[in-house]
């Protein structure tokens, strides 16, 4: 038998459903623009009547409506793609950025670049063979050459500046990593007292997942979630967040050329997959010193063809020629103590020849057609960092719009449509009316079976 | 079904603009510089081509500043020996005129005195300069390529020009190959010639009209060498101009930008951002509160 007060139950189990549901909308709407935010739902259930006994037969009733679930609409695959996406994202972002600022620094092509320098120097060569006894275009000419060196010495030295300034930054990221490390980490804890309390932690999901995304910008993470909703963060085969725990980056810039991420104590370099920090690390480790590898080829190569060239001549005062550059590489390349200084010391005379011959220094201005000459060897570097930069760029807009179509596909899933919620709210304001009319209807009849019923005759 | 919410849409909208602004900046970059080559990954391929015309381009520019050069050097020698040669014309005709048995003895030494000055004068010839340097005394740093006595003083060096890659050009005469050197030299054979007319009248040009030939000939090679190098300068020169004029061309094709195309392409870039900003004004679309009650 079912009782006869089953009826207010039903109709305030549907109010309190309806209400649920209208606050849920609510919720939703408020927070239709908070980045990061998934929209969420309630799962309704019917509830199975009681008193389903031995004498009920058939007489089965419903109990009315329960919230079965008060879930957020996540699909985590796509949650897990938008944060490698991102990864990549942020290492491709570093790459352009890094090649973007050594070709500003080479400035090529221009009439201030080295190439043109390096043109002006031979150009200098044929002055001083036009007139060899001239002091003051032989002054002109260690000018130029001065000009060349002090030109190597800045690029060298804009490259290490921008090694400095990528380790500096990477520094910081590391900082903020660590810092996003330890917030997951306090949001576990704070997940899991929410579901042993029986609590849906909806937003500090979405909170956590918001500070996932952001890390794996910076560097490439990946996830795993256990039953309890408490989130382990790995990096590289390492463990920086399990559950309430998290480790510590750090940055290792002992060995040039090898620059690193250590986790905690450890000693062993962390592999990196993906994130600004993997993309300045490579800045630092490889970009950079290539280029500076290249440079200094050019360097030496002008200096040993410059010099092989010097040796074969003699000075105005017929006295065989020393160097003319001296140096290692681009870092140090200088004009040679033998001529810095000493216009006279120039050899622009062949060995051997009249005191006013030119020849060495018509030979000299030879080199810049010289195929294994430094012209040569600048004009490859410069076109190597073009084709790289380009790559760099070309692969940093296909990643942008990439990861602006997984957004998008996320979005499509998790974001809140007003017109949805809107339609929602009009479909449970006429539950929640409707619920009401019901519980009117019960008590209607309850009044008229305790207040009209045996009243015959009265 | 596909599920589109308000913040896609921003979103989406959003991206574009930024990507039309991001053209329009190119573009605007590109005009306002005149070039459509700023940096090397705007088009590695162009960049080659660019610094190679560039480093060309300043190469025969100093190879035309040469020519110019190696042009002044074969200019004033060619005038220098051409003075020679008439000078030289004329002491064969005073020696022919002196063997003549009616000429007097005054007018002997008259005519003995004028081939001396013509003796000077291919000395000052001989050491003419050039930009304050000797013309024929090849490489060697002295007060005169002959001295007062007719003997050389230079060595035989070439003084060379680069006028085109690859190619030099002795743009010196040799004094000694000109002019002679010691026995036999020029200078010599006109003493020799002035000594006769005074004292071996009738036989002055039987005695000397041979090496005065002799002189005369290797003056007029060393004229022919110079006229044909200058003829070689000037058909480098045309040919280093019109390469020049080649290389620029070649420059402004790969950096600069073209206008009228450029202009047109802003033009669309305009029309479509302003496309995509009407779009955007539609973001804020009526949504269905507008219809509830």
């Amino acid at each position: 038998m079912v009782s006869t007060f089953s009826g207010l139950s039903i109709a305030t189990s549907g109010l309190a459903a309806a209400r649920r549901a209208v606050d849920v909308a609510g919720h939703n709407i408020a927070n239709a623009n908070t980045d990061g935010y998934s929209r969420q739902r309630v799962q309704l259930t019917a509830i199975n009547g009681g008193g389903v006994g031995i004498h009920s037969g058939a007489a089965y009733q419903g109990g009315g409506v329960a919230v079965a679930s008060h879930e957020r609409v996540v699909d985590q695959f796509l949650v897990n793609r938008a944060n490698t996406e991102r990864a990549t994202l942020g290492l491709y972002n570093e790459r352009a950025e890094t090649y973007s600022r050594i070709e500003a620094t080479f400035g090529e092509p221009s009439d201030q670049g080295l190439g043109a320098q390096i043109g002006e120097l031979w150009a200098a060569w044929d002055t001083v063979a036009l007139a060899p006894d001239d002091e003051a275009s032989r002054a002109a000419l260690l000018q130029r050459a001065e000009a060349v060196a002090g030109r190597f010495q800045q690029l060298s030295g804009e490259l290490d500046d921008m090694s400095a300034d990528a380790i500096q930054r990477a520094d910081t990221l590391v900082s903020e990593v660590n810092s996003k490390a330890a917030q997951i980490a306090d949001l576990n804890v704070a997940i899991l007292a929410a579901v042993e309390a029986g609590a849906p932690p909806n937003d500090l999901l979405d909170q956590r997942d918001l500070l996932v995304r952001d890390l794996s910008g910076i560097v490439g993470v990946s996830t795993r979630t256990d039953d309890n909703g408490q989130m382990s963060v790995t990096l590289g085969g390492a463990a920086l967040v399990t559950g309430e725990r998290a480790a510590a980056l750090s940055l290792d810039v002992a060995t040039p050329g090898a620059a690193a991420i250590h986790i905690s104590t450890s000693s062993v370099p962390l592999r990196l997959s993906g994130g600004r920090i993997d993309g300045l690390l490579q800045s630092v480790n490889t970009v950079i010193p290539g280029q500076k590898q290249a440079l200094d080829a050019v360097a030496t190569t002008l200096r040993d063809a410059v010099n092989a060239q010097h040796a074969l001549g003699q000075d105005l005062d017929g006295n065989p020629a020393g160097g003319f550059f001296a140096g290692t590489g681009a870092g140090d390349l200088t004009l040679d103590p033998a001529v810095a200084g000493q216009p006279r010391a120039v050899a622009a005379a062949t060995a051997g020849a009249g005191a006013l011959d030119g020849s060495n220094a018509v030979a000299m201005a030879e080199l810049a057609n010289l195929d294994t000459g430094p012209d040569a060897a600048y004009r490859r570097l410069i076109a190597a960092t073009g084709v790289d930069a380009q790559t760099a760029t070309s692969r940093l807009t296909l990643q942008s719009e990439l990861t602006a179509q997984v957004d998008a596909q996320r979005d499509e899933v998790s974001g809140v449509s007003l017109d949805e919620e809107m339609a929602n709210l009009v479909a449970l304001q006429q539950a929640y009316e409707a619920s009401a009319r019901f519980l009117t209807t019960v008590d209607e009849m309850l009044n008229q079976l305790i207040n009209g019923t045996g009243v015959v005759g009265r | 079904m596909t599920r589109v919410t308000q913040n896609m849409l921003a979103r989406g909208t959003m991206d574009n603009l930024q990507r039309s602004l991001a053209r329009t900046a190119r573009l605007q970059e590109q005009l306002s510089t005149g070039r459509q080559l700023n940096r090397p990954s705007d088009s590695p391929s162009g960049l080659v081509t660019s610094m190679q015309s560039r480093s060309a381009l300043a190469r025969t520019e100093q190879h035309l500043r040469n020519a110019d050069n190696a042009t002044g050097w074969l200019d004033t020698a060619d005038s220098a020996l051409q003075g020679s040669v008439t000078m030289l014309q004329r002491v064969r005709d005073l020696t022919v005129q002196a063997q003549n048995p009616t000429v007097t003895e005054a007018g002997r030494e008259a005519l003995a005195r004028e081939v001396e000055a013509l003796r000077d004068g291919m000395l000052e010839v001989a050491n003419t300069r050039y930009g304050g340097r000797l013309l024929f005394a090849g490489n060697a740093d002295v007060p005169a390529a002959f001295d007062a006595s007719g003997a050389y003083q230079g060595d035989t060096g070439a003084v060379t020009r680069t006028v085109a890659d690859g190619q030099q050009l002795q743009v010196n005469v040799v004094g000694s190959a000109a002019f002679g050197d010691g026995t036999g030299s020029v200078f010599e054979v006109l003493t020799e010639i002035a000594a006769d007319m005074r004292t071996d009248p009738s036989n002055v040009a039987s005695n000397n009209l041979g090496a005065l030939d002799g002189a005369l000939d290797r003056v007029l090679t060393s004229l022919g060498e110079v006229g044909a190098r200058t003829n070689r300068v000037e058909n480098v020169v045309e040919r280093a101009t019109t390469q020049e004029m080649t290389l620029r061309s070649r420059i402004s094709e790969v950096e600069d930008v073209d206008l009228a195309q450029t202009i047109m392409e802003l033009q669309l870039q305009e029309v479509a951002y302003q496309a995509a900003l009407g779009a955007t004004s539609r973001v804020i679309q009526p949504s269905l509160m507008d219809f509830l009650r």
